[in-house]
Parts: structure tokens; C-alpha cells; sequence
């Protein structure tokens, strides 16, 4: 995974938007997506839902700095991030659930009973 | 359905970048990026560092551009590329080392305008150039025959993952055609510069004709690589099989109780050894080698070369050797029937017998039989072996140029051979055979050495004990071997091989020899070859006669063989178309079968008139009659003479003249007939060269007759050198001169007084018919030979 992950961002990618770790988990009643987004204002993270497509998107905004400073180290994506999932449970549209708190994504998406 | 968020849609341009028109520069050195490539860069130099961390706290964009030259220590602008991309840095940490290392992504390609900085680091203005969209036919066709190639090349890439192969894969399915092309060329294994082309290709079109090009080469390349890869590969178990399969057959003969070829060949060249009976000399030598052949894989080339040695050594008759039959009464028995007459040599061959008998570990002998062709002296050869119970090897040496055909090759040449010696006595199976060295005066030297040279150690007796081949190395002994040398001619053959050895002259034979020989050997011979008997064709003596007088002029019988073969072939016809009566040959049939008769007397023909005289030359084919004419004609003191004269002959025709000229009033010549007129000289035929002193007598005697106006006799013939004093000196060939006198039909000789004693030689029969007159001085030659003899 890890290397599929490096090349398809790193190798070649057409556009400079970059993908947030998500976990995915599944019990008897629902379909649990938790994404990483920490540092983020909530304004600037968008979830939409268009049938079985799951489409997460937003920005994480650079923090302003001038020199003096310097780097020594720079991991963090920053910038437009997206992620575009596709469920293919059935589920209960409209009871779908989307909360940020304490910089994790948290997505429930019910099944159909 | 919106679940976070208020957006709907991202709007289209949101996340581009926007690159600021002044960029911090950073030269690339040993790579380059494309746009939308991601790379992972290292610098390590303060300046560069400065340049990254100032970027990191801005926009985190710069300028990547190439490096014309890679060698530049400290690039400046001059040294890099006009045209580069604009990098966003993703993510960057710094080694404790001091190595800053970056993740960069290409945003666009940029044209560098004017530096604004160039300490610490360069800074400039750019130029944002961006990919036109332009999708025309051709474009997609391009891109799917690229897209064809690049499929290929994956596949044929070697050392590339599953993976990886998947992952490159992944870029055919990339939709912007200029990206496309960028992605290609960034993944090629391509130079710097062709990269850079691409890079500064901005049209589409261009940039995708630059790609089918590279891609084209770097497929070519691959596919030239898997051939010879898979060639190499299919050679490689071919000889891999057949060693399995060698091993294999080892291990069966093995468990089988059966040994390996090469095991077999070995203790068969062992057994052989032994059985040879080699001196201990060549026993060492023969083992060693034998050592080394057990040692050497049956492949190597020296393998062969060490064989083939063996097998000469332990095939050549060391210790093998035939008895000597030495009845002498049975010898003698032998040598009669084979040949007729040839006394001298019949009678040495049986006195060796004889001294063998009495001294069993006596040497062998070196004979030269020296004589015309046709005279037998191979045949002869032959017939020795057979009346000594002993093998007969010949080899002819006539146009041996090489000191290598008589003493061999060293081994280490390719192929090389032992001398003709060695082989002779190989194929001889005896180390005492009859050796017989044919027309060893048509050797020849050159410079591959001169064999003359080496047949010295051959024949020489006292040295062929240990006779050293440069093949063998081992000395062999020779001196059992029993040698004949054959010549036409003694002269050509050098003094100090002469020497070595005992000459039989055989002369050639006289009319009634011949006659006996061919009723003995040639007819007899001869009908058995044309399937015919004596029903068929009988041959009387006047017609075997005949045919000897007619149809031949030689000293040996080869043309007598080939006429009577004629007549055995005509009548042989006859036979075959029916005809039932047996041929009697009698005086005057042999026309029937030969045609006209081919020689005539031709002393008898010359016309008695003055000025001509008979002469006699001995030549390699027998005695030969010539004749010296002589004319004078008005003019002043010139002596002419044609005729192919050698040196020494006008040297004596001019001592002839000056003889005549001094005995002038004895001769009855008016002195000063020199005074007015011109002398010429002419030796028929003109064509052949002659030499020699031997026809002074003769054309003193022609000038004396045309001087004197008195005709030489035609019946008288001479021979013998003059001097100024008028004496007649001997001269050789006495035999075969008088042999050719008596066959021209001549009845009368004058020979030198010295020569007296060369008489013995002449068969009594032509005794008999000639009369023979030795003379001292030119005086008595006039005596005799001219008509009216000498006017005192």
C-alpha cells in the first residue's frame, strides 16, 4: 500500500491535491469512515454524498511565517486535499452522519437493515 | 447531498497554483523535472540550503533548471539552460549530516528571463509557459502509437517489478497529451540533453515526435539486448545438456563396469607401446607423452596433437625388420627375371649378399643409379627388394623444395607431419627396407632450406644411426635401410651428396638388348594388358627390330613400350570386331599399325659435300649424332656461330679456326684465306642449347673439309676436345655416344686414344659391327675421315 500510495501521489500526479489517511470499518448496523484532518477549521473541510460516491474535500491553510525562521523538517501536506469513496453497501441515505472533532473526520453511514 | 460543508462543488481553478514572476533558481545538476513529476533532490551546498529554507517560509515555489555542462563547480547563469520548470517543495528534512533532502513536484515549465540575484544564490524573472490542449487526429494518433511503444518497451524492460511494471503502465492511461509525453521522457533511460529537448519542446506535436523517436531507439536497443540475452541462453543449456548427458554416461559406464572412451584409447596406445619394442630413448619420451594425454580432457586442442604423436611413435617399425633372403643363387634368379642385362648392378647387389652372409650386422648401402629415362632404374629398385626378401618404399623427390618434406615439421605447427622418411618407413612396417630417393637430381632449394642438405644426414652411413626428425624428436635408426638414389644427370646433384654415394651408371641399350627385353618383358606385358595371347598376335624379330629402328631414336624403351602397345591396341580392335586369324608381325607389317616409318638414317641422307662433319653428343637421354656445318663465304676475318653455342663449344669452335688457320700449308690451305673471307659455324638443330668441349675434333674436321674442298665420309662419326698443339684430349660419355653412333647406322668412330679404356663398357655385339679408331693428333683424325685423306 505504502508504495502504490508513494507512486500514485509521488511518481506522477496530475494534480497537486493531496489524499488524507482514512480508515474504514464496518460492524452489523453501519458503515464507519473516520478521515485525518488535523489543524483544520471546520469551514474548510466539505463532505457531499451523490448516490455511492463519497467525496471529501477542503484546504489546509499554510501558516504564515517570515524569516527568521527556517525548516528543518516539512511533512505536512498542506494545501487542497480530496478523497472520493465509493460505498457499495446499501445504505440509508438520509440518516448518513458527519462530525469533526479533535482533528478526525468521523462519517457514519447506516445500513440498510 | 452536501454532509459537511457548505460547498457543493469545488470551483474549477481553486486549488492552481499561481507562480509569482521572480523565482529563486536552483541548478540541476546529473537530472532534470518535468512538470507534474515528482522528484526527490539532495543538496548539501550552504547557498542552496539558504535557498530552501528562504523558499519553505514562502510559497515553497522555485525555479528548477538544468546545467548545460555537468562539470561547472560553481554554476552561474551562463551555464544553465534557458528553460526549466517551476517546483512546488512538498516536504523536505535535514540528515545530521548536513544534507538537506526535498520531495519536489514540477508545476510548469518556465522561460528564464533576467537574474535579479545572483548571490547567495541566483534569482530571476520567468516566463509561466503552459500546455496548449490541442487535440487534433494527429496528436491522438501519435499518442496511441506512443502509447503501442511504451506498452512494449515495459514489457520488455528487464528488471523491472510486477509492480513497478504496473505503476508505469499507469501513465498510458494519463489523458493530456503533452503530460503524457513529459511522463514518458522523465521514465526514460535517455541523455540529459535529449531530455532537456523535450523539456524545451513547448508545441505538443513536437514534443510527442521527440518521444516516438527515443522510445523508438530504446525499444530497439532492448529488443537487440533480449536476442543476444536469449542466444546466449540457448547456448548456454545446449552445452550445459551435453555435459549432463556426458556425466551421465559416465556414471552408466561406471555402474555398467565399462570405461570411458578416452580410458579405452589410452590403454590401447599402452598396449601398443609395449608391443612396439621402443629404444629407451623414445620408450621415455612415448610415456611422458602418454602422462600427459591421461591428464588433458578429451576436448582440448592439444588432445589430438598429443594422440596423432603417439600414434606415430608406436606405429613406426622400431624393432620390426624382414630376414634377408641371401640365397644368393636365388637373388640372382630374381633379378634375371626381372630384367635383362644391367650387369654391373645385378653383380653389386649380389656381393652384398655376399658380405652379409659372412657379417650379419654389416650396414646398409647407398647406390645412385644415374642413366636416361626408360632404362629401368626404378624397376630395378623394385626388383632389388624382391630378390632381397625385403619391403620397397619410393619417394620421389623430384621438385622437393622444402628441407621440411625430408626431416618434418616441428609438432608445435598445426597439422604438422614427420619428414618422407619417417612416413616411408610408417608405411613400410620394416626398419630395413629398400629405400628408394627417385629424380634426386630434380631437387630443388629454396628458402624453406635446401633438402639436399638434409638428405646428407640421411644418406650418410655413418650418421644415419641416429637420424633426428624435428616431428619425432627421437632419433631413428637408418642404417639398416638400404638406399637407391635415381638420376637423370650426375651435375645437378651437389658434390657432397655425390660423394656419399655409390653411382651404377646405366647407359642405354643397344639393339639387340632392346630387342631381348622386348620379347622377355614388353611383348608379353603387353598382350596381358590388351587381353590378348600369343593365338592372337605374334611378333617376329625383324618386326620388334624394325619398330626399334623406325619408329624409336631413345636410349631407354619407354616409345619402344608405347609402339608395341599401338600395334597391341590395333589389332586388339581387330580382335574385338571379329576378325578370327591370328596376326603374324613380320618386317613389313608394323606400318600397318604405326603409320610411316618416324626416323630415318640420317647420316645417310646428309649429302657427302665438303664442310660438314659427324659429331657425337652425349645428352641426359642417351648419346645423340649431330653434325657441324661450316660455310665460308667473301669477306674479312669474321667467325660466326649460331647454333644455341654454349661458352665453352665457341671457345672450341674459335680454338678449331685457329688450329686450321696455324697448320694452314700443311693442310694444303692458301694461308691467307682468312684475310678475305668470313667463316660460319652451325650446329643443327638450332633450337637446342649445347655445350661443351666434346666437338672440337668434329668441327676442326668440318672446317678442314670445307678449306680443303674434300668431303668428310658420312659412315665416320667423332668425337674428343682439341688443343692448340693439335692433340686430341678424352672426353666422357663414351658408351652412350657410341650406343647413338651405331643406332644412326654409322660404322666407323674416332674416339680419343685416352678414352681407350671406356671401351670395355661397349657390348661386344657393337664391338663387333664397329670399327673404332683412337687417335692422338688432329692429323690422324683428317687421315680418316676425309675422303682422299690427308693431301701431303
Amino acid at each position: 500500500m505504502e508504495i502504490t500510495f508513494r507512486h500514485e501521489r509521488y511518481l506522477f500526479s496530475p494534480s497537486q491535491i493531496w489524499r488524507p489517511a482514512t480508515d474504514i470499518y464496518e460492524s452489523p448496523d453501519e458503515v464507519v469512515i473516520i478521515v485525518e484532518l488535523a489543524g483544520m477549521r471546520e469551514e474548510d473541510i466539505n463532505v457531499t454524498l451523490d448516490e455511492n460516491r463519497l467525496k471529501i474535500w477542503g484546504r489546509r491553510v499554510e501558516p504564515t511565517l517570515s524569516s527568521p525562521v527556517r525548516f528543518h523538517r516539512m511533512e505536512i501536506d498542506r494545501g487542497d486535499f480530496e478523497r472520493e469513496l465509493v460505498i457499495t453497501t446499501p445504505i440509508k441515505q438520509v440518516d448518513v452522519t458527519a462530525t469533526y472533532r479533535q482533528g478526525l473526520l468521523l462519517i457514519k453511514l447506516p445500513k440498510v437493515s | 447531498m452536501i454532509l459537511f460543508g457548505e460547498k457543493d462543488q469545488r470551483e474549477p481553478d481553486d486549488h492552481e497554483i499561481s507562480i509569482p514572476e521572480e523565482l529563486p533558481i536552483l541548478p540541476l545538476k546529473n537530472t532534470l523535472l518535468f512538470p507534474k513529476m515528482v522528484t526527490d533532490l539532495m543538496i548539501s551546498e550552504e547557498k542552496y540550503i539558504k535557498l530552501i529554507d528562504d523558499t519553505l517560509v514562502k510559497d515553497k515555489i522555485l525555479g528548477l533548471i538544468g546545467l548545460k555542462d555537468q562539470n561547472v563547480e560553481k554554476p552561474g547563469p551562463e551555464n544553465l539552460y534557458s528553460m526549466g520548470t517551476a517546483a512546488l517543495i512538498l516536504k523536505m528534512f535535514k540528515t545530521p549530516d548536513g544534507i538537506t533532502r526535498f520531495l519536489v513536484r514540477g508545476i510548469s515549465r518556465v522561460v528564464l528571463g533576467e537574474f535579479s540575484q545572483t548571490e547567495p544564490y541566483l534569482r530571476a524573472k520567468v516566463l509561466v509557459l503552459s500546455d496548449e490542449i490541442e487535440k487534433d487526429t494527429e496528436v491522438e494518433a501519435m499518442v496511441t502509437n506512443i502509447k503501442g511503444l511504451f506498452q512494449k518497451f515495459v514489457e520488455l524492460a528487464p528488471n523491472l517489478s510486477p509492480e513497478a511494471k504496473m505503476i508505469l503502465m499507469g501513465i498510458v492511461e494519463v489523458d493530456d497529451p503533452g503530460f503524457f509525453a513529459d511522463a514518458i521522457t522523465f521514465n526514460l533511460n535517455i541523455s540529459l540533453e535529449e531530455k532537456q529537448g523535450v523539456l524545451e519542446a513547448v508545441e505538443i506535436k513536437k514534443r510527442l515526435e521527440k518521444v516516438t523517436r527515443f522510445l523508438n531507439r530504446q525499444l530497439e536497443i532492448l529488443e537487440l539486448g533480449n536476442k543476444i540475452q536469449s542466444q546466449l541462453k540457448s547456448e548456454m543449456s545446449k552445452r550445459e545438456k551435453e555435459y549432463y548427458l556426458r556425466e551421465q554416461l559416465k556414471a552408466i559406464q561406471m555402474e555398467l563396469g565399462e570405461k570411458d572412451e578416452r580410458t579405452i584409447e589410452i590403454e590401447e596406445i599402452k598396449e601398443k607401446l609395449k608391443k612396439a619394442n621402443l629404444p629407451e630413448e623414445a620408450n621415455k619420451v612415448a610415456e611422458r607423452e602418454l602422462d600427459r594425454l591421461s591428464k588433458m580432457p578429451p576436448q582440448a586442442a592439444e588432445y589430438s596433437v598429443s594422440r596423432t604423436y603417439l600414434d606415430w611413435l608406436v606405429e613406426l617399425p622400431w624393432s620390426v625388420s624382414t630376414e634377408d633372403n641371401l640365397d644368393i643363387a636365388e637373388a640372382s634368379r630374381v633379378l634375371d627375371e626381372d630384367h635383362y642385362g644391367l650387369e654391373k648392378a645385378k653383380k653389386r647387389i649380389l656381393e652384398y649378399l655376399a658380405v652379409k652372409k659372412l657379417k650379419k650386422d654389416m650396414k646398409g648401402f647407398i647406390l645412385c643409379f644415374s642413366g636416361p629415362p626408360g632404362t629401368g632404374k626404378t624397376s630395378l629398385g623394385k626388383s632389388i627388394a624382391r630378390a632381397l626378401g625385403r619391403k620397397f618404399v619410393r619417394l620421389s623427390l623430384g621438385g622437393v623444395r622444402d628441407e621440411s618434406e625430408i626431416r618434418g615439421h616441428r609438432r608445435t605447427y598445426v597439422g604438422a607431419l614427420p619428414g618422407r622418411i619417417i612416413q616411408g618407413l610408417r608405411k613400410a612396417e620394416s626398419n630395413n627396407p629398400v629405400f628408394m630417393l627417385d629424380e634426386v637430381d630434380k631437387m630443388g632449394a629454396s628458402f624453406q632450406g635446401d633438402p639436399s642438405a638434409a638428405l646428407l644426414e640421411v644418406l650418410d652411413p655413418e650418421q644415419n644411426r641416429a637420424f633426428s626428425d624435428h616431428y619425432l624428436e627421437v632419433d631413428f635408426d637408418l642404417s639398416r635401410v638400404m638406399f637407391i638414389t635415381t638420376a637423370n644427370q650426375l651435375d645437378p646433384i651437389p658434390q657432397a651428396l655425390r660423394d656419399r654415394m655409390e653411382v651404377l651408371t646405366l647407359s642405354g641399350y643397344t639393339e639387340k638388348e632392346k630387342l631381348e627385353i622386348a620379347k622377355r618383358f614388353i611383348v608379353p606385358r603387353q598382350l596381358e594388358e590388351h587381353g590378348l595371347d600369343p593365338s592372337h598376335l605374334q611378333f617376329e624379330d625383324d618386326s620388334i627390330i624394325k619398330i626399334i629402328r623406325d619408329y624409336t631414336r631413345e636410349a631407354g624403351l619407354r616409345n619402344l613400350e608405347r609402339e608395341i602397345a599401338t600395334i597391341c591396341r590395333g589389332v586388339a580392335r581387330e580382335v574385338a570386331e571379329g576378325k578370327k586369324e591370328p596376326v603374324h608381325l613380320t618386317l613389313d607389317t608394323p606400318s600397318r599399325f604405326l603409320g610411316p616409318v618416324q626416323f630415318f638414317s640420317e647420316v645417310a641422307e646428309r649429302i657427302t659435300e665438303p664442310g660438314i662433319a659427324t659429331g657425337v653428343a652425349w645428352t641426359p637421354a642417351g648419346g645423340e649424332i649431330l653434325f657441324v656445318e661450316a660455310t665460308r663465304m667473301k669477306g674479312k676475318k669474321t667467325l660466326t656461330l649460331t647454333g644455341q653455342l654454349g661458352d665453352v663449344m665457341q671457345e672450341s669452335a674459335q680454338t678449331a679456326l685457329s688450329y686450321v688457320r696455324s697448320r694452314a700449308e700443311e693442310l694444303g690451305i692458301p694461308e691467307d684465306f682468312f684475310e678475305t673471307s668470313d667463316i660460319h659455324l652451325h650446329v643443327p638443330a638450332g633450337a637446342t642449347p649445347k655445350d661443351g668441349p666434346s666437338a672440337g675434333v668434329t668441327m676442326f674436321t668440318a672446317l678442314t673439309s670445307l678449306l680443303t674442298k674434300r668431303p668428310v665420309r658420312s659412315d665416320v662419326a667423332m668425337t674428343g676436345e682439341i688443343s692448340l698443339r693439335g692433340l686430341v684430349l678424352p672426353v666422357g660419355g663414351i658408351k652412350e655416344k657410341v650406343l647413338a653412333t651405331n643406332r644412326a647406322g654409322i660404322t666407323t668412330v674416332i674416339l680419343p686414344k685416352k678414352n681407350e679404356k671406356d671401351l670395355d663398357d661397349i657390348p661386344e655385339e657393337i664391338k663387333k659391327k664397329m670399327d673404332f679408331r683412337l687417335v692422338e693428333k688432329m692429323d690422324e683424325v683428317i687421315e680418316i675421315a676425309l675422303i682422299d685423306g690427308m693431301k701431303t
